[in-house]
């Protein structure tokens, strides 16, 4: 119960910056001054502002958009398509399912950065080559998970009793697997989604993420490293922020499985 | 032998086991009967200094030729007891043998633990005796198995002999048959009197099973509601009880005597959950015979090994 | 023991086919790219004869399955190529970087099993107290972190402000090995003691699953102290999960390695890759992304095998 709290409250922080930020900010994030480089906190600049004198509370805020921004996109696409194909390995024909399980492990020998890269040279770094490179790479999460649970859910006696009284297997999917496998699906959404948030960091850390001047966490990381003896603030602040996303997602994800475990019989979610 | 006297166990403030007193002389077989819920794995497992986490236990284990209580003994005084002089056999076979580990390996350490056996090579030839003990068959392949290529009653063998290593003077075992077929409970049955005859050691052997209980022990004790409620030999007991829970345990096995309505016999209501048992005697809401006297506890009528603790036992009214 | 070895076979063959899959996936990836290498080499204002000069020079210029099995045919003999923008040879290269990016995941995965298994174990032997419950928001907490900062963190502190370590740059071990050491131990710890984090959270489930096994319980009743039991029965039964983990962990950590590669500024692969990647040398980026990807699959394998050889009840073909 604790985890969901403290997972909740950590999120909700980090959604609630990014809503205000469409409609607020104490500056423009992306304004450059020369004069005002390098200021530690103050009235007008509650965090100061980095080497370029932008301010960092403001910077902060629109990260937080681009960073939920990347998150939802490449989990919900890594959801969307994952899960059908799970479910369909596991109700469908054998043949379909061991192609599903070969297609996964192709995949899975392509990690998120390495797609990015990949996706990078190609097309060009961005945010949308970043979201869906890590897409595409969280895809087999969830297929995997989506399949092994719904082979649980498949063979339980309810199900065999559907199924000798005569509905399709679509039917079945529908009726009885997908309800019972939603909760471990966004369960798994949320373990995801702190990942993804490290690997856009990583990505944009790297330069193939965000690109300037868009605000994002990783790169004010990257900008500010030589700073760290100096100012060590332009690092803390970009630091905690990624911490407390990738925390409060991963510390959502876990309260939220702790609760679903009674209510799921018999159930094995990914980490 | 072993001498247990007023042993309570408790999770926090919830009473599970209270006031359990008797004693088993060096090779006498004592019988623990009881439903689930009795208290008597857990009375077991106390002896044996092995409790959950959260369940603690008072009262006095003495174990003879040993100094400390064993209750409430420091951990190292207890690990030099377990598998030498006090050994304990448990319920599910299947469970309990490490599935990465030889067979052999897994007897021989009982050995080794206590340094009975020189080195490794002797502490082998010892476990491929025990195996032998248990009447094993071909125990040097068996030895080089994992326990996932054992059938059930073949790993229960294995746990007896790991239990006989060092000649312990007590064996306690609990519910060693009731996860096996029939047809192998009998031969494990035989094994434990034979282990326990050849020692001269006491066992105490726990169940639920009427029947086993009579082709096992000398002795039973009845448990319910977390207390001793009858005890004495165990014809005496099973063939003539006069506690009425015995009575009603009695009644329910016997599958051809039938009541007024011409139904089995059956003991009204349910065994009440850990620590709610009714005050007074444990049994009385389930009793035909209560009254107000058994809002009171019943004292224990009798001698200590020989006794009842009821107000109207069966067969005489008093 | 024919079992095993067809088991092996199989998983063998699975593993060529994935990495022939994949390498077809790596080529046509970057078949597909919009853009000509050779205009990229030789810059705007290059005539078209001497576009297709190189073009015909760097092997474009022939149909795609030739372009594919020869690629693939240069692999087996070693031949990877040259380089679009240097024209050097890509094979030495590639094996001298890829030497360095194996000593860094290699020293971080050390880094990470020596302080995860302890600091697991303990979390979970304490998962009621203070000490369990710290160590493990700890390593939620570690876990939250970006290599790539704890990188800039340790250099900060280790380097600049105490001077002992080098901020960066790599010495190979025969040069000089004590400051090969000293270049390794900041990149190796960043990325390890983040990975720690990680694999404490999967040791201390591991550890707790165990602590309820009634394996461990058997092995107390032998006599065998907590501790002992733990460690003599439980981190064998253990290793399979966390091996699992390490295995899947492999690949995020190869590709973590490209990040700390840049903070640390170390001639290894993944800065091999991001500088052909950032001069579009698109040939080395293929070679290297599928040398990558060949490792991860070599990792996944060679966890698929250590199962069958830890968990005797995998031995069984499935």
């Amino acid at each position: 119960m604790r985890n969901l709290v403290i997972g909740a409250v950590l999120v909700g922080l980090i959604v609630l910056a990014a809503l205000v930020s469409f409609l607020w900010t104490p500056f423009d994030p992306t304004q450059v001054d020369a004069a005002l480089r390098l200021q530690g906190p103050s009235g007008a600049h509650w965090l100061g502002t980095d080497r370029f004198g932008r301010d960092l509370v403001s910077q902060l805020m629109v990260g937080a958009r681009t960073t939920l921004y990347v998150g939802v996109v490449a989990v919900g696409v890594a959801a969307v398509v994952g899960t059908p194909l799970g479910v369909f390995a596991a109700a469908g024909p054998r043949w379909l399912g061991e192609i599903v399980l070969r297609a996964n492990d192709i995949v899975l020998a392509f990690p998120a950065l390495l797609l990015a890269i990949m996706f990078g040279a190609a097309f060009g770094a961005s945010t949308l080559t970043a979201m869906i490179a890590i897409g595409v790479a969280t895809v087999p999460s969830f297929a995997r998970l989506a399949r092994a649970t719904a082979l649980q859910v498949l063979s339980t006696e309810y199900v065999l009793a559907a199924r000798s009284a005569g509905r399709t297997g679509l039917a079945i999917s529908v009726r009885h697997v997908l309800p019972n496998i939603a909760g471990l699906i966004i369960v798994q959404c949320s373990v995801s989604f702190g990942i993804a948030v490290l690997a856009e960091a990583a990505l944009s850390y790297l330069g193939l993420g965000t690109q300037p001047p868009t605000p994002s966490w990783g790169r004010m990381l990257q900008e500010s490293q030589e700073l760290l003896a100096v100012q060590p603030r332009l690092l803390i602040v970009p630091g905690v922020a990624i911490a407390v996303a990738v925390l409060g997602f991963t510390l959502l994800g876990d309260g939220l499985r702790d609760r679903l475990d009674p209510r799921l019989e018999g159930r094995r979610a990914q980490g | 032998m072993l001498k247990v006297d007023g042993l309570r166990v408790a999770a926090g403030e919830l009473p599970l086991v209270s006031d359990v007193s008797f004693t088993v002389g060096g090779g006498e077989r004592v019988g623990l009967i009881g439903e689930s819920g009795s208290g008597k794995s857990l009375t077991a497992s106390a002896v044996f200094g092995l409790l959950p986490d959260d369940v603690t236990a008072a009262g006095s284990v003495r174990l003879d030729g040993v100094r400390e209580d064993l209750v409430g003994a420091p951990e190292s005084v207890l690990s030099r007891l377990r598998g030498s002089r006090l050994a304990m056999v448990f319920q599910e076979p299947m469970t309990a043998l490490n599935p990465s580990m030889r067979v052999i390996d897994q007897v021989a350490e009982a050995r080794l633990v206590h340094r009975a056996a020189a080195d490794r090579a002797a502490a082998r030839r010892d476990a491929l005796g025990l195996l032998e003990q248990v009447r094993l068959r071909d125990v040097a392949e068996l030895g080089k198995a994992y326990p996932h290529q054992l059938s059930g009653g073949q790993r229960q063998r294995v746990l007896l002999a790991i239990a006989l290593a060092n000649d312990p003077d007590v064996l306690i075992c609990d519910e060693p048959t009731t996860a096996l077929d029939v047809t192998v409970q009998a031969q494990l049955l035989d094994l434990i009197v034979n282990g326990v005859k050849e020692r001269d050691a006491a066992l105490l052997f726990i169940t639920h099973d009427l029947a086993v209980v009579a082709t096992v022990c000398e002795r039973v004790l009845v448990m319910y509601g977390g207390r001793i409620v009858e005890s004495g030999p165990v014809d005496e007991v099973l063939d003539a009880p006069k506690h009425r829970y015995t009575k009603g345990l009695l009644d329910a096995s016997d599958l051809e005597a039938v009541d007024e309505r011409g139904r089995l016999h059956a003991i009204p209501g349910a065994v009440p959950a850990a620590g709610q048992f009714p005050s007074g005697c444990v049994f009385r809401a389930r009793c035909p015979r209560a009254d107000d006297q058994c809002g009171e506890q019943p004292p224990w009528f009798g001698e200590p090994a020989h006794g009842h603790a009821c107000w109207h036992p069966v067969g005489g009214e008093e | 023991m024919g079992k095993v070895l067809m088991a092996l076979l199989r998983k063998a063959a699975v593993f060529l086919l994935t990495l022939a899959v994949a390498s077809l996936v790596v080529f046509a990836f970057m078949a597909v790219l919009p853009g000509d290498p050779a205009q990229v080499a030789l810059g705007v204002n290059a005539t078209p004869e001497l576009l297709a000069q190189t073009r015909h020079a760097f092997g474009i210029d022939r149909p795609l399955p030739v372009q594919y099995l020869d690629w693939i045919g240069g692999l087996f003999t070693g031949d990877f190529g040259r380089s679009y923008v240097t024209g050097d040879a890509i094979g030495p290269q590639l094996v001298d970087r890829f030497e360095v990016t194996l000593w860094l995941v290699g020293a971080a995965t050390v880094v990470a099993v020596l302080v995860a298994v302890p600091l697991g174990t303990l979390a979970a032997a304490k998962h009621r107290k203070a000490s369990g419950t710290v160590v493990s928001g700890l390593s939620q907490l570690g876990a939250a972190i970006p290599a790539f900062l704890a990188g800039i963190v340790l250099v900060e502190i280790f380097a600049v402000s105490l001077r002992i370590l080098p901020s960066g740059g790599w010495t190979p071990p025969d040069a000089d090995p004590v400051a090969f050491l000293k270049g390794l131990a900041l990149p190796a710890l960043s990325l390890g003691l983040v990975q720690a984090a990680v694999l404490t959270r999967y040791v201390r489930s591991a550890v707790l699953d165990i602590l309820r096994e009634d394996y461990l319980r058997t092995a107390r009743a032998k006599g065998l102290k907590p501790t002992q039991a733990l460690i003599r029965h439980g981190l064998r039964n253990a290793a399979v999960p966390v091996v699992t983990v390490l295995g899947l962990q492999l690949a995020t950590l190869l590709i973590g390695a490209v990040v700390v590669e840049r903070v640390f500024v170390i001639p290894g692969l993944g800065s091999m890759l991001l500088d052909a990647v950032g001069s579009r040398d698109l040939i080395v980026v293929q070679d290297v992304v599928l040398v990558l990807v060949a490792a991860v699959l070599v990792v996944n394998l060679l966890v698929d095998v250590l199962y069958t050889v830890i968990d005797p009840r995998l031995r069984r073909a499935r």
